[in-house]
C-alpha cells in the first residue's frame, strides 16, 4: 500500500519530550493492540511506530523523524501505511501488563481489550511515565529508576511484588534487557506459552523483504511473523544479546559495542 | 525431478532466493532454504558497511515494488561470519552478491568471501551511486569479471541491467570475460511521487521495479540472451506462480531467482516446486528439456 497522507486531529502532551497523536484514520478502527504503522513525514523520512489505540501513535523525541513530527500542529498531515505486523492475541482471563519505557503505547492500546489487568509500569523517571490514565481501570504499580515516583527501581523489579503464575496471559514490551529477563523468569515458572511480547528491530521496509529485522537464529521477520511473539517462539533468540544495525551488523545490546 | 546444474553448481531444484530478499542473515537464508528454496544468494555485500538510502525504502504496489535500499550490507569481513553460518547449517548452494566502484574493490569482496559457492556480481542496482554507473560499461563489466575470476575458483555469474540499450551486448562482454553463467534482470529503474504533497515518496526519490510487472520485461530480456549466448542465464524478475517459473524456462533460463514475492508469502518455494512437478509429469518433460524450448518455433 502506498502511503496514505492523514490530519492529526489532536496532540496530547504525554509528560517530557513525548506525545500522543490522534489521527484521523477511521479505517484504522480494524487494528490489533501491538501492530505498527510505518510513519511518513515528506521530504524528513519514515518509521516505524506502535499504535498506542486504534487511531493513534505515541511518541518521544529521537531523532530527526520524530522531532520534525513533534514540531507538527493539531491539523497538519502525515503519510501511513499499515497497519502491519502480527498484533497481541487477546485473553479473556486475567492479563498481566509490563511495559518499561514507551513500552507503554502498544500496551495502553491492549488495556482497551483485555477484561482484568495488573499494570507494571517502569521508566527513567516520573516525567518519562507515559499513557498513565489508560492503565488506571486495572490495578497500576509503577518503577522509576530514580524513584521520583513508585519502587525505585527497574519495572522487572515489580514482578517480586506480584505473582506471574496466576496470570492467564502476560504482555511486556520494552527493551531488550527487560524482555530478556522477563523471557527468563516466565521460563523458570515454565509460563513461556502464557507470555506474548512485542520485540523491536530495526525496520527499513515493514512488509517482510529487505530482511533488516530478522531475528537469529529462526530467521523469523519481526515486522512480518511478528512483531508480536510469543515467549517460546523467541526464548533461545538473539533478544537481549545483541541486534542488527542498519547495515546489518550485528551489535551487542547494552552498549554500542560491536561484536 | 527438479534437480538442477547450473555453472557447476546442483541444486535440488532450480528456485533460488533473489538477492536483495531476506539474505541479510544466515538465519534468514536458512529459512529460504527450508521453506524450500534449491539455494540463496545473499544480500548484495561490498567492502565496508552502508546503511544504504534513507527511508521510504519501498512503495507497495498492487503489481509490485518499488525499492530504493541503496544497498544496505555490513561488509564482506563480518558478512563472512553469515556464509560461515550457513555452510555449517545448510547443505544448498550459497551464492554471494558482490559489488564494488572497481575491478579490485569487488575482488577483495570475492576473495573475503570465497568460502561461498559462487559469486552473483551485481553491476546492475538501478539506485545505487556505485553500480548504476557501471550497469552499461561493457568494458569495466568485462575488467570485473577478470578480476574476480583470477581470485576465486567458484563460479562467477553476472546480474545484468534491463535498464540499458542491448542486454544482449552486456551480455557478450560478460560471457567474453570469462563469466560462468548471467542473471537477468535487476530492476526496472522507477520513481513514484504522492500527488497529495508532491513529493517523490523514496528517499532517494529513484527506485527499481520489481514484482509481477516486470515479468514480460525479463521474459524477453531472458529469450534474447538465450539466443545469443553460450553461458546459462538465470532468470529472475517477477515470479510468483510455476507457471512464471515455466515460461521463464521456456525461454531460456535455467535456474529461477524469487524475490518479491517472498515478501507475501515465504511458502512460494514449495508452492512453485508442486506446480512445476506437476507440469513435468503432465508434459512428460524431464527439467533440463523445459530449457529454452520457445525457441523451437
Amino acid at each position: 500500500m502506498l502511503p496514505r497522507m492523514v490530519e492529526i486531529k489532536e496532540i496530547i502532551e504525554e509528560g517530557r519530550d513525548a506525545k500522543t497523536f490522534i489521527l484521523d484514520a477511521p479505517w484504522l478502527k480494524g487494528a490489533t493492540p501491538g501492530q505498527f504503522l510505518m510513519v511518513w513525514i515528506p521530504e524528513i523520512g519514515e518509521r516505524p511506530m506502535s499504535l498506542s489505540s486504534s487511531t493513534s501513535i505515541t511518541v518521544k523525541r529521537v531523532g530527526r523523524v520524530t522531532s520534525r513530527l513533534h514540531d507538527m500542529k493539531e491539523g497538519d498531515f502525515i503519510g501511513i501505511r499499515g497497519p502491519y505486523g502480527r498484533g497481541f492475541e487477546i485473553s479473556d482471563g486475567k492479563s498481566l501488563l509490563i511495559a518499561g519505557g514507551m513500552g507503554s503505547a502498544p500496551l495502553a492500546f491492549l488495556s482497551e481489550r483485555v477484561n482484568k489487568f495488573t499494570a507494571l509500569i517502569g521508566a527513567r523517571t516520573k516525567d518519562d511515565l507515559v499513557l498513565l490514565r489508560k492503565f488506571s481501570k486495572g490495578e497500576l504499580l509503577i518503577a522509576t529508576e530514580d524513584g521520583s515516583e513508585g519502587r525505585k527501581g527497574f519495572v522487572t523489579d515489580l514482578i517480586d511484588e506480584i505473582e506471574m503464575k496466576v496470570y492467564d496471559a502476560i504482555y511486556a514490551c520494552g527493551p531488550d534487557g527487560m524482555l530478556r529477563e522477563i523471557l527468563d523468569r516466565a521460563k523458570e515458572l515454565n509460563i513461556l506459552h502464557k507470555l506474548q511480547i512485542s520485540v523491536e528491530r530495526y525496520f527499513k521496509c515493514g512488509i517482510g523483504v529487505c530482511g533488516s529485522c530478522v531475528l537469529d537464529p529462526s530467521g523469523v521477520r519481526v515486522c512480518k511473523e511478528g512483531p508480536i511473539f510469543r515467549g517460546e517462539e523467541v526464548f533461545d533468540s538473539e533478544i537481549g544479546r545483541y541486534r542488527r544495525d542498519a547495515s546489518g551488523r550485528r551489535v551487542k545490546y547494552g552498549n554500542s559495542k560491536r561484536i | 525431478m527438479l534437480e538442477v546444474e547450473v555453472s557447476g553448481l546442483k541444486f535440488e531444484n532450480p528456485l533460488i532466493l533473489a538477492s536483495g530478499v531476506l539474505g541479510m542473515s544466515a538465519s534468514s537464508m536458512i529459512s529460504a532454504v527450508k521453506f524450500g528454496a534449491g539455494g540463496v544468494v545473499t544480500k548484495s555485500i561490498g567492502v565496508r558497511a552502508r546503511e544504504g538510502h534513507p527511508m521510504p525504502c519501498v512503495v507497495e504496489l498492487p503489481f509490485g515494488l518499488i525499492n530504493a535500499m541503496g544497498l544496505p550490507n555490513p561488509g564482506c569481513e563480518e558478512f563472512k561470519e553469515e556464509i560461515k553460518k550457513f555452510k555449517e547449517n545448510c547443505d544448498a548452494p550459497i551464492i554471494a552478491s558482490i559489488f564494488g566502484g572497481d575491478p579490485s574493490e569487488v575482488r577483495e569482496v570475492a576473495r573475503t568471501l570465497r568460502d561461498a559457492d559462487g559469486f552473483e556480481i551485481n553491476v546492475s542496482c538501478p539506485h545505487s551511486d556505485v553500480t548504476k554507473k557501471l550497469e552499461d560499461d561493457e568494458e569495466m563489466i568485462g575488467d570485473i569479471v577478470r578480476e574476480v575470476k583470477k581470485a576465486v575458483d567458484s563460479p562467477v555469474w553476472v546480474k545484468l541491467s534491463p535498464n540499458v540499450s542491448s542486454i544482449v551486448e552486456i551480455g557478450l562482454a560478460a560471457q567474453e570475460a570469462g563469466a560462468d553463467a548471467v542473471v537477468a534482470i535487476n530492476t526496472l529503474r522507477a520513481m513514484i511521487i504522492d500527488v497529495e504533497t508532491g513529493v517523490p515518496i523514496l528517499g532517494n526519490r529513484i527506485g527499481g521495479l520489481s514484482g509481477s510487472c516486470i515479468k514480460p520485461v525479463a521474459v524477453r530480456c531472458i529469450y534474447e540472451l538465450y539466443e545469443t549466448l553460450e553461458i546459462p542465464i538465470i532468470g529472475v524478475g517477477g515470479v510468483t506462480s510455476w507457471k512464471d517459473a515455466v515460461e521463464m524456462m521456456l525461454a531460456g533460463a535455467s535456474a529461477i531467482e524469487i524475490g518479491t514475492a517472498v515478501m507475501k508469502d515465504v511458502r512460494i518455494f514449495e508452492k512453485i516446486k508442486a506446480g512445476l512437478k506437476e507440469y513435468l509429469t503432465k508434459k512428460n518433460l524431464k527439467i533440463e528439456e523445459l530449457v529454452g524450448r520457445a525457441h523451437r518455433v
